[in-house]
């Protein structure tokens, strides 16, 4: 809901790591090279990870980050169908009401299929209501409780 | 009736031109199809309701056959007609088929202009266009709507012929105009994508400020030589005019918005949001060269005044060196592959500031087939790796796609080895550059940004094929397609052979008195160039100079988001500024808002002598009479 | 959650008649926005429950005649720079059903492009700074080079026989004198 949110201590530094390794992944595009290079970082990683005394640790994750801003990729490396990649919103399918608001005209371009849908629409909304009412009656009869109402 | 050469030249281009604006009508389904057809959207949503719709017989169509099959008759038309005027040594046809527009003093009529530039132009794009149209049914068949793309694309070329082609600077307008709007169409193609349209949108808004050059131009061109004609205002006398500077400066805005110059370049790497046949036809023979090309027409102007072919030549240098430098750094492959092509356009704007406007048309003719070529191996690179653009990603692929490769290297090699394409008309622009007497920084800047050429390009070719393959997915698609490799081979064909085939056969290249070092500069710039990749692969970017300036590289020299913020921030200031001035201001007080009060004041006074006094009308009267007279006779005296 | 929840019930009944639902941050419907500029702590304290804020976050623009009344100022965050993955009510637009927009909303939204982000590796001044020092460099150049030229002086080109007159294609009867286009020079011994 909100787009602030409080993270742990573990989580900023998961979400560090991941991101660092991600970042050097752009850095260095040879797979062997990286992977040397990664396992570094795990190491550097893991060194503090029995860490218990909680202030230290913090100093360690803000010494971590500052580190990382400093060397981070100009182009990082974005998935293709995650946010900011190539291939991201592309050919989002068309909702399936949009149907609904056809003109009769072309509707009548495809009778087979919109003479089912009309029938399957009724059946759903015969359904909905079935089922409104079963709610409604369950209520009155106490076995269920009552709904609050929504804001009006 | 005796058959000239001209008649059939004239009637071949004007053929090719009305088949093609024929055709747009035809590419819906219902003039092929009897059965139903399927909509894409009825598909998907059938599925979703499990409907099965199995009475309706459903009939595949794709328009991209009939696209193909148009092109291949018109390249083969326009040949036929470039062949005819090889032979013949036509230097131009000029036709006009009717008034257009006859109330007016300008007499617009339909004008075309068949001279050998627009032959050579019509050749090339016909045979890139076709070769896109193949591999575009290759790559847009997945795409739910691919049918009306192929339909987009001929609107488009139209557009740009009719802008090649014309004479009348409204028809010229008409072109390049509808460029712009298609090119808004093609980008936006996924509109679902939200970077899409306004990627789209920043296209469009770019190509209007190079509008308002043309605009300028065509104004003062009417004004001062009275006439929308350009022949008419190429060989009119009265070239010295005071408004000469204007007329530059219109003509110099407007190619720079079209073939993005460098301060209107951003457009260009936003072209790239369209799918990739649509990149490669923008990109290397049309929309872009449209500007390069106006200059060409129009380079007679540019005849006297010094300045402004130091203005061009600095701009264009401008261009290359950031677009290569750019270039350098990026790690989509179309992005590197689009800034080459700013990159080669500054380069053509260069050679158009030192009076070489035909070494510029050479430089557009051969750099379109390598250019398309490059756009087509990085979009079969592109969609074997399931849609996957990122250098880093790919690698180990010669031996997976070996005709992409081979052609990927040979398109990159175009520019920097000896008898190919590319070479020829670099060669001789820099050749040119270095023997004019314009500014030496415009060599010195063409001279770095053809070494930063040979960086990206095997930048490309070591990211992709010298690598361990390092890709995510899993191949999905083989470049076995018939498609594909007859669209590569053709332009690749183009590649090797177009570069001698236009010096030798079509123009006439100058020679130029240059050193020796000059002569070989082209040659030993690129192998410098290389050998400074290597060093830089090598070592690494540690210190904060180093990584500045990577950074700087990567965003473009920072233009982007400097330039936004300070429009933003400049119009809202002026909108403030007038809002308060002027709305609030102003017209409150002497304005619409400021007449009401006075005239009611007004009023007032003058129905305070309204009492029904005769003695006082009387009077007043005689005072006015007395006026009028008094002032009439100190006006006679 | 509840707003989101709502939504969700909205998308899902799709055939059903349109509920109406309102916001529970403020009022909707009769209440028209803005209202008049807050005066006194209680007007102020109301203005802020009207738009869902707490009365320490409450800031309207100054009332310096332009009408925007008790709007709030708000941070110029640019849709872009709001969480991709967050769970918004309308995911296209990151924004959440009812929620208060900066009043210059239609520079925020992700149709335009990200003049406002936070948080940039090297910062705007310094971007500007390069990007002009590059500039006026090449400008300096360039003025530079208009001044001082660099060029290979060369001259037309010479051929014998009288520079190839009768080769070019003139007359051969009138041969005019051949032009001199060097001299030996004398010595002063002889």
């Amino acid at each position: 809901m909100s787009a602030t949110k409080t993270l742990s201590h573990a989580q900023r530094v998961l979400r560090l790591y991941k991101r660092s390794v991600r970042h050097m992944e752009s850095w260095i595009p040879e797979r062997p090279a990286f992977r040397y290079e990664a396992t570094v970082l795990r190491a550097r990683f893991d060194e503090h990870k029995n860490e218990n005394d909680m202030k230290k640790a913090a100093q360690i994750l803000q010494a971590g980050e500052e580190e990382f801003w400093e060397k981070q990729h100009p182009q990082p490396y974005i998935f293709i169908d995650s946010f900011g990649g190539t291939r991201y919103e592309r050919n989002i399918p068309a909702p399936e009401w949009v149907l609904n608001k056809w003109h009769p005209i072309e509707k009548a371009r495809y009778p087979y299929y919109f003479a089912r849908r009309e029938k399957r629409i009724a059946e759903e909304q015969a359904r909905w209501d079935q089922l409104v009412e079963e709610e409604r009656q369950l209520i009155e009869q106490g076995k269920l409780p009552p709904k609050e109402a929504l804001p009006s | 009736m005796v058959i000239s050469p001209s008649l059939i030249i004239s009637s071949l281009n004007l053929g090719i031109l009305t088949i093609l604006l024929g055709s747009i009508f035809f590419f819906s389904k219902s003039y092929f199809s009897k059965g139903n057809v399927n909509f894409p959207l009825i598909k998907t949503t059938s599925a979703c309701l499990s409907v099965n719709n199995d009475k309706e017989e459903t009939i595949e169509y794709n328009s991209g056959p009939f696209a193909m099959a148009i092109l291949k008759v018109l390249a083969f038309l326009s040949v036929l007609s470039l062949l005819v005027t090889c032979n013949n040594s036509i230097q131009s046809i000029n036709i006009t088929l009717s008034l257009w527009l006859s109330n007016t003093p300008l007499n617009i009529s339909l004008n075309f202009i068949y001279d050998q530039y627009f032959l050579v132009f019509l050749s090339v794009a016909l045979i890139v266009t076709w070769s896109i149209m193949e591999f575009s049914f290759y790559y847009m068949t997945e795409d739910p709507n691919s049918s009306a793309f192929f339909r987009l694309l001929t609107i488009f070329l139209l557009n740009m012929l009719i802008l090649t082609c014309s004479n009348s600077l409204f028809l010229i307008f008409l072109g390049w105009e509808g460029g712009g709007f298609l090119s808004f169409l093609l980008i936006s193609w996924w509109t679902t994508r939200n970077d899409a349209s306004s990627s789209a949108l920043e296209a469009v808004i770019t190509n209007r400020i190079g509008n308002i050059g043309l605009i300028t131009f065509m104004a003062l061109s009417a004004l001062n030589f009275n006439s929308s004609n350009l022949t008419n205002i190429l060989s009119s006398n009265e070239n010295l005019t005071p408004l000469l500077p204007f007329l530059l400066f219109g003509l110099i805005l407007a190619a720079a918005g079209k073939s993005a110059q460098f301060g209107l370049h951003p457009w260009l790497p936003a072209l790239l949001e369209g799918p990739t046949p649509v990149s490669a036809l923008l990109h290397s023979s049309t929309m872009v060269v449209a500007g390069v090309f106006l200059l060409v027409r129009t380079s007679e102007l540019f005849s006297s005044p010094l300045i402004t072919h130091s203005l061009v030549l600095i701009l264009g240098g401008t261009t290359a060196l950031f677009a290569a430098s750019t270039a350098i750094a990026q790690h989509d492959i179309k992005k590197i592959i689009a800034y080459s092509t700013t990159s080669q356009l500054g380069l053509m704007v260069t050679a158009i500031g030192i009076g070489q406007p035909a070494l510029a048309f050479f430089h557009i003719c051969t750099h379109a087939f390598f250019k398309a070529m490059l756009f087509l191996c990085s979009g079969s690179v592109i969609h074997s790796l399931s849609d996957e653009q990122d250098l880093r990603k790919m690698g180990g692929l010669s031996k997976l796609l070996p005709v992409t490769s081979s052609c990927l290297i040979l398109g990159s090699l175009a520019l920097m080895a000896p008898l190919l394409a590319g070479f020829y008309s670099k060669d001789l622009i820099l050749e040119a550059t270095s023997a004019s007497v314009l500014n030496l920084l415009g060599i010195v800047l063409s001279i770095v940004a053809t070494m930063l050429t040979a960086v990206y390009s095997f930048r490309i070719i070591f990211f992709c094929f010298s690598l361990s393959p390092s890709c995510s997915s899993p191949f999905s698609h083989s470049e076995e397609n018939f498609n594909l490799n007859n669209a590569l081979l053709r332009l690749a064909t183009g590649t090797i052979a177009s570069g001698w085939f236009f010096s030798n056969l079509l123009f006439a290249p100058p020679s130029f008195n240059v050193t020796s070092l000059a002569k070989g500069t082209p040659l030993i710039v690129p192998i410098i160039g290389v050998a400074a990749l290597f060093m830089s692969l090598i070592s690494s970017t540690s210190n904060s100079i180093g990584s500045n300036a990577h950074s700087a590289t990567t965003s473009q020299w920072f233009f982007v988001d400097a330039v936004h913020l300070s429009i933003i921030t400049m119009s809202l200031a002026l909108s403030f500024f007038s809002s308060r001035t002027l709305d609030r201001g102003w017209q409150e007080n002497i304005g619409p808002q400021g007449i009401a009060p006075t005239s009611t004041a007004l009023s007032k006074i003058s129905q305070a002598g309204q009492i029904g006094l005769i003695k006082r009308y009387i009077l007043s009267s005689m005072a006015s009479v007395l006026v009028i007279l008094a002032l009439s006779l100190l006006i006679l005296s | 959650m509840a707003l989101a929840r709502c939504a969700r019930c909205l998308r899902f009944d799709r055939f059903s008649p349109v509920v109406r639902v309102s916001s529970a941050r403020y009022a909707s419907g009769d209440v028209s926005l803005p209202g008049p500029y807050p005066e006194t702590p209680e007007e102020r304290a109301a203005a802020a429950k009207k738009y869902g804020m707490r009365v320490e976050d409450y800031e309207p623009y100054a009332d310096d005649g332009w009408g925007w009344g008790d709007y709030p100022k708000l941070k110029k965050q640019h849709a872009d720079d709001r969480d991709p993955h967050g769970d918004w009510d309308f995911p296209e637009d990151r924004r959440n059903w009812g929620e208060v927009m900066h009043i210059e909303q239609d520079l925020f939204v992700r149709q335009r492009p990200n003049a406002y982000k936070q948080n940039r590796k090297i910062p705007l001044w310094k971007q500007s700074m390069i990007l002009g020092g590059i500039l006026t460099t090449l400008a300096t150049l360039g003025i530079l080079g208009n001044k001082y030229k660099y060029f290979v002086p060369v001259g037309p080109k010479q051929y014998p026989f009288n520079n190839l007159y009768v080769e070019k294609g003139g007359d051969p009867d009138a041969v005019p004198d051949t032009p001199k286009n060097y001299t030996f020079p004398t010595s002063s011994y002889i």
